[in-house]
């Protein structure tokens, strides 16, 4: 899929030159002058009725998924408790699908919803073409005048012609009945077209609400404030809310790395005191913002949830990429970033690293990336006040090598007592 | 005006503060509309009907500081509008996946 940001990008300085024509503002106003907000007059009948409509025919998110069958296909994208509800036969069936003028069809077999999240499962076959050579862009469309906008898949490549996908899409409203999957398909020879596919939402197929909590407890981690307000799970999604504050300004002394990415939070779930999922938050630091995590569903039972080892994990870009050798030393790569030496062990080619921070880095030789012996070694490190060395393996051997580096991690830790009881 | 206060003051439905908070980015929506639409005339009535669907639904924006990324959204989506009435293609964008992925997995995010 060409991305809108390559678009910005190659006509990067033709844009720069474009500026909104001066009629602007003019059309604004004129388009606003002649609309006005209608007020609803609020008809009590109606509304009577329309709450009765909801509790007898409408979502009940408390009744239980009915079963239906498996859907084949899907067993390598469907992660975590997607692929177990898959397993089972949880969701709705649709098995409809919509076929473009040049062949590809795209057959929407099923989904799983809840409150927080609804889930596509859905094929795509083409009788000749390379499914490779055109793009589908996904989207929800029911009453909402605002759609359902898609969050996120995973899809696996079969052959040319056949391709599944597991797609995230927001949660519809309450209200929702009638759906349509729309699909814009975009070929790389210029041309697009739509194509729909309505299904009707069937309520009773809803993934049970296990649970609804306000947790109202706070953690603080390097001046930030994270207030934890509420949790709900089914058994197909987790999401917990909350609020980021900021305690105090940059210039007070909050040490934040050159980043030119978005400082993470990262906290794990505890389930009956096992590890169950890690959530990840966006935050800034300059401004209270209120976050919205997602985290794979709950199962049925379990006596206890508890969030602990929060971490916020910043990340410096570092793109670059060196040539190195058996006889590399003290090659300075970034200011944070130094190839103290390079030598073999074993089988195994060694790299030593002296650095506050954890670089993501991948080894090349004649262009192909080598495995690295043990990835996550040190993934998860506490960034060290002063540098130190570190040796990366990477299985096998060559004269010539590439290294190359994409960003340093750098991860502070909360207070390892620090937790937070949701249940 | 802090952008904060005009989104608050274009919620309680007052059109200027709705109109300074497009024009203080205008140059911006003006691109995103021209990369997609390639017209003056056809950027600039998507625009109206951006700012049309603002002042109807921003009381339905839950996180103020999301304008933006909000509203561009909405641009978006009058931009497909508008090509799916002149049937004429060029390349389009999921970029509401990338908004709405914000708070999870991360490039090198350990």
């Amino acid at each position: 899929m060409k991305d809108i940001e390559d678009v910005l990008n190659s006509q990067k300085v033709e844009l720069q030159k474009l500026q909104a024509p001066e009629e602007l503002e003019d059309r604004l106003r004129t388009a606003l002058n002649k609309t006005t907000l209608q007020k609803i007059r609020i008809n009590k009948g109606f509304i009577a009725a329309a709450i009765a409509f909801v509790l007898l025919f409408s979502y009940n998110f408390d009744t239980l998924a009915y079963y239906s069958k498996k859907m084949m296909g899907y067993e390598t994208i469907a992660q975590g408790s997607i692929s177990e509800l898959n397993e089972e036969g949880a969701g709705q069936e649709i098995q409809r699908s919509h076929t473009f003028s040049n062949g590809v069809e795209v057959l929407l077999e099923g989904i799983m919803f809840d409150e927080n999240e609804l889930v596509a499962f859905y094929k795509i076959q083409s009788t000749g073409l390379n499914i490779d050579e055109i793009s589908l862009l996904m989207e929800i469309n029911g009453l909402n005048p605002i759609r359902y906008s898609a969050r996120g898949g995973s899809g696996v490549h079969i052959d040319n012609q056949t391709q599944f996908w597991v797609h995230s899409f927001e949660a519809p409203k309450f209200y929702e009945k009638w759906l349509s999957l729309d699909i814009t398909m975009l070929a790389h020879n210029n041309s697009s077209e739509q194509g729909s596919i309505k299904f009707t939402l069937d309520r009773s197929k809803a993934m049970k609400r296990i649970v609804k909590q306000d947790i109202g407890k706070q953690v603080e981690i390097e001046n930030l404030e994270i207030n934890f307000l509420t949790l709900t799970a089914s058994r197909l999604n987790t999401t917990i809310g909350g609020l980021i504050e900021p305690l105090q300004t940059n210039s007070q002394g909050v040490r934040v790395w050159e980043s030119k990415e978005q400082p993470t939070l990262k906290f794990d779930i505890f389930v009956d005191d096992a590890f169950y999922d890690t959530a990840y938050v966006g935050v800034n630091f300059s401004n209270k913002k209120e976050f919205k995590t997602e985290v794979r569903g709950l199962p049925l039972e379990f006596n206890g949830i508890d969030f602990r080892n929060f971490r916020l994990v910043q990340m410096k870009m570092a793109d670059n990429s060196v040539d190195i050798s058996f006889d590399t030393r003290n090659l300075v790569v970034d200011e944070d970033l130094i190839i103290t030496r390079v030598y073999q062990e074993g089988d195994n080619t060694c790299i030593v690293i002296k650095s506050k921070g954890i670089p993501i880095m991948g080894l090349f030789r004649n262009d192909k990336q080598v495995k690295a012996v043990d990835e996550s070694d040190y993934s998860e490190l506490p960034v060290s006040p002063k540098a130190v060395e570190r040796v990366y393996r990477f299985e096998g051997q060559s004269p010539d090598m590439t290294l190359m580096f994409k960003v340093i991690n750098y991860t502070q830790y909360a207070d390892d007592t620090t937790k937070v009881k949701v249940l | 005006m802090t952008e904060l206060e005009l989104v608050n003051k274009a919620k309680d439905g007052d059109k200027e503060a709705l109109i300074q908070l497009v024009m203080a980015r205008q140059h911006e929506y003006y691109r995103l509309a021209y990369v997609y639409l390639k017209q003056k005339e056809d950027s600039l009535d998507a625009l109206q009907d951006m700012i049309i669907i603002l002042y109807k639904n921003i009381q339905s924006l839950k996180n103020d500081e999301a304008f933006f990324s909000w509203s561009k959204t909405i641009l978006v989506n009058c931009c497909r509008q508008t090509l799916k009435k002149r049937n004429k293609m060029v390349y389009l964008s999921d970029i509401e996946e990338q908004d709405y992925n914000e708070d999870r997995n991360s490039f090198g995010d350990g």
